[in-house]
């Protein structure tokens, strides 16, 4: 029997190797499965890298997260590691943020200066986050006996401040009590900050509701899972139906080796203690923002791309 | 009137040794498939081309797409050191394909040193005077090679030398040629045309239309997609949370049998 090797993609243009993104989707499921990432910072540049046009490749990888994080949740819900509350509220910020940074991205378009703002964002971020979150981890995992016997948290000026804000309320699966202003808030600047990036959030996502809400390691995976979820339908619904950029046959066939990568990611995470979690993380995003420094820094072998206006 | 008909003489001499397509002969040109079908298994196809021309003759064989106004962004530095998109250039008249294939290499033709014969014409360098960069860059041979660069990369821009195989027969030659087509061949109305050169000069030419078209699941996606976007983003999203849920059926049956 003949076993086909190649599938045409019709609204990406271009015939790929079905095995070459069964293999990219398990290997990206399996960090979103890990990490509680969509994925998305590291799916599309490889799959530009395999021919797909760059809007194709980055709409089409929304569409694969929302199976991909449908499968991770509900793996996550099952051991107890969604604060839908919490998560709830992150997204109606997320939501409102996200409205705002696409009209912020309009204004510098038209000002001519949207792309440098962008570049030097994502890099500025990726270089804080994964810096902050290295350090961080790194001296925790120098200290463990010390770890045990300090409190667990130790409250700081900000944190003080945090607890005065009104409509407090218990985010019980997370073991935290905060106002609800503060998720809304948080997600409101992360949706801003993720619209400005083109990206779902869930890396900046992740340490706002480690180092800020204060939340346990593998609640904030399977929140921050189930927050991409909902995050992720809005961008495949309105790339689909604006753009025709959704490519449906290239993410099904993400969403095959995705899905069963973050199965196993979320198993696999469950091995390693939460310091452990966010030092392999911030690795990952420290990777990521050197790949785009050297990409700013380097002369690029052609200066044109498509996608101009 | 003696005076006019010598300047009309005149004129079509100076088109028949100038003019590269509309002066030159008749070549034979025969090409199958005439259709080519991009269906679900699509990968790459090939066009046989085949046909005949003089003894002392060498063909150029050429497979171009229509032409369409295209939008690229220009990369240039910012603060010296940082390197990203700052401005937009508009390309008009490249075409969208433009495979050439020729034996003798079209940069130099074999058996002229002429610059700029009708015969280079051909390849794709030919193609910057046919091409208009707006706003016109200062460095536009620079853009006119980093555009072609781009569509080299995505295999639509090819120049391919010494894939024609000729074969004597009485008094002439028959010529064939394996034409690859790539991948990310779009759909459309496409030309192979065969050009025949004699000491750098087009002395003969032919033309088949080639027409490349979705079929079958591509065909009804792409439809779906580019005429019912709103629907095709429901269905995307519901077939994409369904498949999540079935995987994660899955691996919980699975989960439970191997306990």
């Amino acid at each position: 029997m003949h076993i086909p090797m190649y599938l045409y993609l019709p609204i990406a243009g271009n015939a790929v190797n079905i095995y070459a993104i069964l293999g990219l989707g398990v290997v990206v499921g399996v960090l979103s499965g890990i990490f509680g990432v969509g994925g998305g910072f590291l799916m599309t540049p490889l799959l530009i890298m395999l021919g797909i046009p760059p809007t194709v490749a980055a709409a089409s990888d929304s569409n694969q997260i929302v199976g991909a994080s449908t499968s991770g949740t509900l793996a996550h819900f099952r051991l107890g590691n969604v604060d839908i509350k919490m998560g709830l509220l992150l997204l109606i910020g997320g939501v409102l943020g996200g409205t705002v940074g696409v009209q912020l991205i309009k204004v510098l378009r038209h000002m001519g200066n949207a792309d440098f703002f962008i570049s030097v964002t994502y890099v500025l971020m990726l270089g804080l986050i994964g810096g902050y979150m290295f350090i961080e981890s790194l001296a925790a995992l120098r200290r463990p006996l010390l770890r045990h016997e300090a409190p667990r948290h130790t409250r700081s000026q900000y944190g003080n401040l945090f607890q005065k804000l009104p409509w407090k309320t218990e985010f019980n699966r997370s073991g935290v009590s905060l106002s609800v202003l503060m998720p809304l808030v948080l997600g409101i600047l992360v949706g801003i900050l993720a619209a400005i990036m083109g990206v779902g959030g869930g890396f900046i996502m992740v340490p706002v509701m480690v180092y800020i809400l204060r939340m346990p390691m593998h609640v904030v995976v399977g929140t921050s899972l189930f927050q991409v979820l909902f995050t992720c339908v809005n961008v495949t619904f309105m790339q689909a139906w604006q753009n025709h950029t959704v490519d449906f046959v290239l993410a099904l066939l993400l969403l095959i080796g995705s899905s069963v990568g973050a199965q196993v990611g979320a198993r696999v995470g469950r091995r390693f203690s939460g310091d452990h979690l966010k030092i392999f993380l911030a690795t990952l995003v420290l990777a990521v923002m050197a790949k785009m420094l050297y990409g700013l820094l380097v002369r690029p072998d052609v200066l044109l791309s498509l996608g101009g206006h | 009137m003696k005076r006019n008909f010598f300047l009309m003489l005149l004129v079509m001499a100076v088109a028949w040794a100038a003019g590269p397509a509309g002066a030159a002969g008749e070549a034979k040109l025969s090409v199958t498939p005439q259709v080519v079908e991009i269906g679900a298994f699509y990968h790459r196809s090939v066009l046989t081309a085949t046909g005949e021309i003089p003894a002392a003759a060498q063909v150029v064989l050429r497979f171009i797409g229509q032409s369409r106004e295209l939008h690229l962004k220009r990369k240039g530095r910012v603060l010296g050191v940082l390197w990203m998109n700052l401005d937009s250039v508009t390309i008009d008249g490249l075409p969208n394909v433009y495979l050439v294939y020729s034996n003798t290499g079209l940069e130099k033709p074999a058996e002229t040193e002429a610059a700029g014969s009708p015969a280079a014409e051909l390849g794709l360098e030919g193609l910057s005077r046919q091409v208009q960069i707006t706003p016109v860059p200062e460095d536009k041979d620079q853009v006119f090679h980093d555009l072609l660069a781009l569509k080299k990369r995505a295999h639509l821009f090819a120049e391919r030398e010494d894939r024609i195989s000729y074969q004597n027969i009485g008094g002439g030659q028959r010529f064939k040629a394996d034409i690859e087509l790539p991948s990310s061949l779009p759909a459309g109305d496409y030309k192979l045309q065969a050009f025949v050169i004699e000491k750098g000069n087009i002395t003969a030419q032919a033309e088949r239309p080639v027409q490349v078209k979705m079929v079958g699941l591509p065909l009804m996606m792409s439809t779906l997609a580019f005429q019912h976007g709103a629907i095709f983003g429901v269905m995307a999203s519901v077939i994409a949370v369904l498949g999540g849920l079935l995987i994660s059926l899955l691996f919980k049956s699975g989960a439970k049998g191997g306990h």
